[in-house]
C-alpha cells in the first residue's frame, strides 16, 4: 500500500539507549559502553539503515569550551 | 600563672641535687663579683588561703629540711614560715614571718614581730636574707627580713644584733631546697599560692641612713610596672638603681647573682631553673596536688606577650579543600587561651564574600587551637578560596592580638618537572632568576586567583660559588597585571574559565640541562658542591645545601604535598622504565603527604630542534607514552602541541630572550616569548581544567582513522577527530607521514623517507573532517600502509630559521574551533592542535590504513568516565545531516 513504511525493528540488546523512530533514513550502534584508555577505543560501529550510498557520520560538536562531546569522535570507514 | 596547693600534702616542689652555703666571709671573684663581700637573700610572692587564720601550726612555705622528715629543725636547716593564725605561742608571730636562716638568727628561728601580719587574699612579696651593710674590707652583718603587698607598703626588721660568725663561716647549709611543702602538720595548706622564687647570692639593696633593706626597692619589686628582679640586679651590678642613700662600693649598689630563679608560672617550664645553679624543681610526693592559677606577681614579671603567627613562605594550601590550613606560632606572658577568627582577604574570589567579612563558621573561637608551653598550633578546615586572613587572640584579653597573616589560600597546587622546556614554558630567564616580566602584560582575569612558586638560584650556582636557593612566591589576584611571567597568568586564566574560584598554584622545580636519571640517583646539582637534586627535607643554608636538595626543600615548603604532577621532559626523560620508576618513587618518598599524586604527561611540545637531535624525535614522545602507561591509574596524557612558537633563531625554547629585537648569541627577532609562552600558558592551564574535569575540550587530539576512499588505493581520507581548520585562511600544510612497513619507519607524504617519493597532495575536506592524501599517480600497497601527523615536530631550524616568522608556516597545521591558545599575532586564536600518536613500533605508530568501505564507529579518544550524551549526525555525501541521534554512552 502506498504510505505505509514497515516499522523499523528495536535495536538489539539493551546496552545503549538509542531512540527509534518509524520510517526514514536510520543508523544503529552496535553498542554504548565503553571502558576507556588514552587513546582510541571503539564504543559501537555505525550502521546506516535506511540511508543512500555514501553517508557517512560525525559528531554534532557543541559550543563552548566544554561538553559531553569532549573525548569522542567518529571514525568512518 | 602561678602555683597553688591544690590537695594538702600531696606534692611539693623540690630540687633533686643541692648546693651548701659558702664562707660569706670570702671575696667573690667572677659574675658581677670582683673581691666582693656579700650576704644572700630569699624572695617570693605569696597569696595565703581563707581560713589561714584558723590555723595552729607554724606552716612552712619554703625551706631546706636536712633531716627530710618535714621537721625543718635541723641546725642548719632555713625556713620561711608563716605560722597560722591561731597559733598557740608565741600569739605575736601568728600570720607573721618567723624564719630560720641556720643560726643567722638568734636562738633557732627569728620570730619577726614588727612586721604587720600578713592579710589574707592579699599577695604579698617576702624577701629574707642576711647583708653586708658595710664593706667590702670592713664587713658590718645584718639579717633581715621584709613584706611588702603588691601595690602597698613595705615593711622590713632587721636583726638588732649582728649575723653570728658562726652563720658566716658555716657552710653546711642548703641554701635552697624545697617549696610548698607536704610534710607533716606544717605543710602549706590549700589555697596557698606562689610565684616567682629567687635565691640570690649578693646583698639586697640597702638603706644606709634607715639601716634596713631599701623600701624603694622593695616596693618597686612589689607595683606593677616596677622592677622585676633581674632589672634590679642589674641595675645593682651597674651602680644605676638610683635611690637614695644606697651603699656604693666597688661600681655597684651592692651587688648580686641569682643562683636560684624559678617563675613557678607552670608546672614544666615554671620549674626550669634559670639561675647560675644548675638544677629544676620537681614534683615531689604524688603530683597532681598542685595547680596553675591565675597570675599573682605583678605585671613586669610576666608582662602581655602578643601571640605571633609563624609566617610561612608557602601560605598556599594544596588538597581542593580536603586538606586543613594549619599555621603555627608563638604566646607567652599571661596567655592561657587562644581564639582564631579567618576573614576574607583583599579581593576574595569565594562566591558573595566581601573583603573584610567573617569567613561563614570560621568566627572566634578555641576551635582548631591546640596550645603548649609558648606554643600553638591553629588547624582550620577552609574551603577553596581565599585569599584568607587568619587573626589570633588572646581569649581572656581580647586586645592582645597577633599580627594577621595574609594571603592564605586553599586550592590545587600542581608542579611542574623537567629541564628547560618546562622551565621555560611559562617563566623567562635562566636558573637564577625567578619569574621573568609580564610582558603581555595580562591582567588576571574576574573569579581567578593565582599562586606561582619558584626558587631563585634554583641550582645553587652549580659549579661556581654555592648561592642559596630561595623561594619566590607570588600571588596573582583578579583584575591585576601580576609581575610574574605572562605565561604563569595565562596558565591561571585559562584554568579559571573552566574552575572558576578555584585557586591554582603553580610550582616550577624544573631545571635547565638536567636530566631524570640524575634527579633519582640525586646526584649534586650541575657541579654544585653541596646541592642535590632530592636532598632531604630542610632548607639549604647560607654558605652550603646543609643537606638539602630541590625535590626535598619543595617538599619542606609545600608540607611534602601536591596535587597533580606536571611533567615534560626532553631529552631528559629517561628511555629505561626502571629509572622512570626510581624518579617516581623519590618523588613520592619526599612528597609524603601525597604519595600517590596523580602525573599528567605531556609528549614534549615542539621547540626550534628537528632531526638528528634525538630531544625532537618520536622516541622522545613516546618514551612519554610509555611513563603514562607504568603510572597506572596514577598517569594520565596530555596533549603534545606541535605548534609552540619558540624564540628567536635557533634559541630551542619558548623562552629564551626576554627583550624583544633579540636573542642572546644572534639576532634578529624576539617577540619577547609572547606567542611560545601564550600558547603554553593557556594550552597548560586547559590541560589542568581537563585534567580535573574531562568535559572541558584539552584531551590530546589524533587522527582516529584512515582508510583508501576505493579499490584503487590511490587516496586516503584521513579521519579527523573533530572539525579541524588552519589559521588565517593559511594553505593546509603538508605534515602527514607515511609508513609502508606497518609503522616501522615513516617518511613525510611526498619524501624519500618512506621510501616512496611519489608526489602525494593533502587537502581538507571542506567540511574539515577529514584530509585527503592523493597521489600523483600509482597506488599504495593493500597493507601495511600508516599514516600519522606532525610525527616530526615542524619547521624546525633547517626549515624556518628565523623563529619569529616560523609562526606563519604554522597556521597551515590543523586546530580544532576552540579559540583559546594564543592570540598574539592571530586574527582568530589557535584552539586545540591535531598531533601525532607519539608512538613507536610497528603495528602502533600512527593509524592504519584501512580497506575501503569499512564500517563507521564511534570511538573514545582519551580517558574518561560517566554517563555521556552526544549527538551523532549521518550525513549524505554532499554533507547535508540526514538523521541526529541522541546517544548515552556509559564510559569508564
Amino acid at each position: 500500500m502506498i504510505g505505509a513504511v514497515g516499522r523499523v525493528g528495536s535495536v538489539g540488546g539493551s546496552r545503549g539507549r538509542v531512540t527509534i523512530v518509524t520510517g526514514g533514513p536510520d543508523f544503529t550502534l552496535s553498542n554504548a559502553t565503553v571502558t576507556t584508555e588514552f587513546g582510541l577505543v571503539t564504543v559501537g560501529t555505525l550502521t546506516p539503515v535506511n540511508a543512500p550510498p555514501g553517508v557517512t557520520f560525525r559528531i554534532k560538536e557543541t559550543a563552548g569550551a566544554s561538553g559531553d562531546d569532549a573525548g569522542f569522535a567518529v571514525r568512518n570507514g | 600563672m602561678a602555683i597553688q596547693v591544690g590537695t594538702y600534702q600531696q606534692t611539693d616542689l623540690r630540687l633533686t641535687s643541692f648546693t651548701n652555703k659558702r664562707n660569706f666571709n670570702t671575696a667573690l671573684t667572677g659574675g658581677p663579683f670582683s673581691g666582693d663581700v656579700v650576704g644572700h637573700w630569699r624572695a617570693f610572692f605569696v597569696r595565703l588561703p581563707s581560713g589561714y587564720n584558723l590555723l595552729n601550726q607554724r606552716i612552712v612555705m619554703a625551706g631546706a629540711d636536712l633531716n627530710g622528715a618535714g621537721s625543718f629543725n635541723n641546725g642548719n636547716d632555713w625556713t620561711t614560715r608563716i605560722p597560722g593564725g591561731s597559733l598557740g605561742t608565741p600569739t605575736n608571730i601568728r600570720q607573721r614571718l618567723q624564719l630560720m636562716d641556720a643560726t643567722a638568727w638568734t636562738s633557732l628561728e627569728g620570730n619577726i614581730t614588727t612586721i604587720s601580719q600578713i592579710a589574707i587574699g592579699t599577695v604579698y612579696l617576702v624577701v629574707t636574707g642576711v647583708a653586708n651593710t658595710g664593706s667590702n674590707a670592713s664587713p658590718v652583718w645584718r639579717n633581715f627580713a621584709a613584706i611588702c603587698p603588691v601595690g602597698g607598703t613595705p615593711e622590713s626588721e632587721v636583726g638588732a644584733t649582728a649575723t653570728t660568725t658562726t652563720f658566716l663561716a658555716n657552710t653546711n647549709q642548703r641554701i635552697f631546697e624545697i617549696l610548698l611543702p607536704r610534710l607533716t602538720t606544717v605543710a602549706s595548706p590549700a589555697g596557698t599560692t606562689m610565684e616567682e622564687v629567687a635565691y640570690c647570692t649578693g646583698d639586697f639593696p640597702w638603706d644606709t641612713a634607715n639601716n634596713r633593706p631599701h623600701h624603694d626597692a622593695l616596693a618597686a619589686l612589689a607595683t606593677n610596672g616596677g622592677l622585676t628582679y633581674e632589672t634590679m640586679l642589674a641595675a645593682q651590678n651597674a651602680g644605676t638603681l638610683g635611690y637614695a642613700n644606697l651603699r656604693t662600693e666597688n661600681g655597684g649598689n651592692g651587688k648580686g647573682r641569682l643562683e636560684y630563679r624559678f617563675t613557678l608560672r607552670d608546672l614544666s617550664a615554671g620549674l626550669v631553673n634559670s639561675g647560675a645553679i644548675a638544677g629544676n624543681l620537681s614534683e615531689a610526693g604524688t603530683p597532681g596536688g598542685l595547680t596553675v592559677v591565675s597570675q599573682i606577681a605583678p605585671t613586669q614579671y610576666n608582662p602581655v606577650v602578643a601571640p605571633a603567627i609563624t609566617v610561612p613562605v608557602v601560605r598556599f594550601v594544596g588538597g581542593r579543600g580536603t586538606r586543613p590550613m594549619v599555621r603555627t606560632g608563638t604566646y607567652g606572658g599571661t596567655t592561657t587561651s587562644l581564639q582564631r577568627r579567618v576573614i576574607y582577604g583583599t579581593s576574595p574570589v569565594n562566591e558573595g564574600a566581601v573583603a573584610g567579612a567573617v569567613v561563614p563558621g570560621f568566627d572566634w573561637s578555641t576551635s582548631g587551637m591546640t596550645l603548649n608551653a609558648g606554643q600553638f598550633t591553629c588547624s582550620v578546615a577552609l574551603p577553596v578560596g581565599g585569599p584568607y586572613t587568619l587573626e589570633i587572640r588572646d581569649t581572656n584579653d581580647t586586645g592582645n592580638t597577633a599580627i594577621p597573616l595574609t594571603d592564605n589560600i586553599v586550592g590545587t597546587m600542581v608542579n611542574l618537572w623537567g629541564q628547560s622546556g618546562a622551565a621555560l614554558a611559562l617563566r623567562m630567564g635562566g636558573n637564577n632568576e625567578p619569574w621573568g616580566p609580564n610582558n603581555l602584560n595580562v591582567a588576571i582575569a574576574a573569579n581567578a586567583l593565582g599562586y606561582a612558586l619558584r626558587l631563585t638560584n634554583i641550582d645553587a650556582n652549580g659549579s661556581s660559588t654555592y648561592q642559596q636557593p630561595q623561594p619566590g612566591a607570588a600571588v596573582m589576584r583578579q583584575g591585576t597585571t601580576p609581575a610574574v611571567g605572562h605565561g604563569f597568568a595565562l596558565a591561571v586564566n585559562e584554568w579559571n574559565a573552566h574552575h572558576p574560584r578555584h585557586p591554582l598554584a603553580i610550582v616550577v622545580p624544573a631545571i635547565n640541562g638536567t636530566a631524570m636519571s640524575d634527579w633519582a640517583a640525586n646526584a649534586l646539582v650541575l657541579g654544585s658542591a653541596s646541592w642535590r637534586y632530592l636532598g632531604s627535607k630542610v632548607a639549604p643554608g647560607v654558605s652550603a645545601a646543609d643537606g638539602s636538595g630541590v625535590v626535598g626543600y619543595h617538599a619542606l615548603l609545600q608540607d611534602s604535598y601536591t596535587d597533580l604532577h606536571l611533567i615534560m621532559w626532553t631529552p631528559g626523560m629517561d628511555p629505561s622504565s626502571t629509572v622512570r620508576a626510581n624518579w617516581t618513587a623519590a618523588i613520592d618518598g619526599l612528597f609524603s603527604n601525597s604519595p600517590t599524586a596523580p602525573w599528567l604527561v605531556f609528549p614534549p611540545w615542539r621547540q626550534s630542534r628537528e632531526l638528528p637531535d634525538q630531544s625532537s624525535t618520536f622516541v622522545k614522545r613516546n618514551e612519554h607514552v610509555s611513563y603514562v602507561a607504568e603510572l597506572g591509574a596514577r598517569g594520565a596524557l596530555a596533549p603534545y602541541w606541535p605548534d609552540v612558537i619558540a624564540d628567536g633563531t635557533g634559541s630551542l625554547h619558548s623562552a629564551n630572550a626576554p627583550s624583544p629585537g633579540g636573542v642572546p648569541s644572534s639576532g634578529p627577532i624576539s617577540d619577547a616569548n609572547a606567542v611560545g609562552q601564550g600558547r603554553l600558558g593557556r594550552g597548560i592551564g586547559r590541560s589542568i581544567a581537563w585534567y580535573y574535569d574531562r568535559r572541558v575540550k584539552g584531551e590530546p587530539l589524533q587522527i582516529v582513522g584512515a582508510a583508501f576512499t576505493d579499490g584503487s588505493r590511490n587516496v586516503i581520507r584521513v579521519q579527523l577527530p573533530r572539525q579541524m581548520r588552519t589559521l588565517n585562511g593559511a594553505a593546509l600544510a603538508n605534515r602527514f607521514s607515511i609508513s609502508l612497513d606497518n609503522g616501522v619507519n615513516f617518511g613525510l607524504v611526498g619524501q624519500a623517507g618512506n621510501g616512496d617519493a611519489t608526489a602525494v597532495t593533502a587537502a581538507l575536506a571542506s567540511d574539515g573532517r577529514s584530509v585527503t592524501l592523493t597521489r600523483a599517480s600509482g597506488a599504495w600497497p593493500a597493507t601495511n600502509v600508516r599514516v600519522d601527523y606532525c610525527r616530526d615536530w615542524p619547521f624546525g631550524p633547517t626549515e624556518a630559521v628565523d623563529e619569529a616568522n616560523t609562526e606563519a608556516l604554522l597556521y597551515g597545521l590543523l586546530y580544532d574551533s576552540q579559540t583559546f591558545r594564543g592570540n598574539t599575532n592571530l586574527a582568530t586564536p589557535a584552539g586545540n592542535a591535531l598531533a601525532s600518536s607519539n608512538l613507536v613500533g610497528a603495528g602502533v605508530a600512527g593509524v592504519a590504513v584501512a580497506a575501503a568501505g569499512g564500517a563507521a564507529a564511534l570511538v573514545s579518544t582519551t580517558r574518561l568516565t560517566g554517563a555521556r550524551t552526544v549527538e551523532v549526525e549521518m550525513v549524505d555525501s554532499g554533507g547535508n545531516p540526514l538523521r541526529t541521534k541522541t546517544v548515552t554512552i556509559t564510559a569508564s
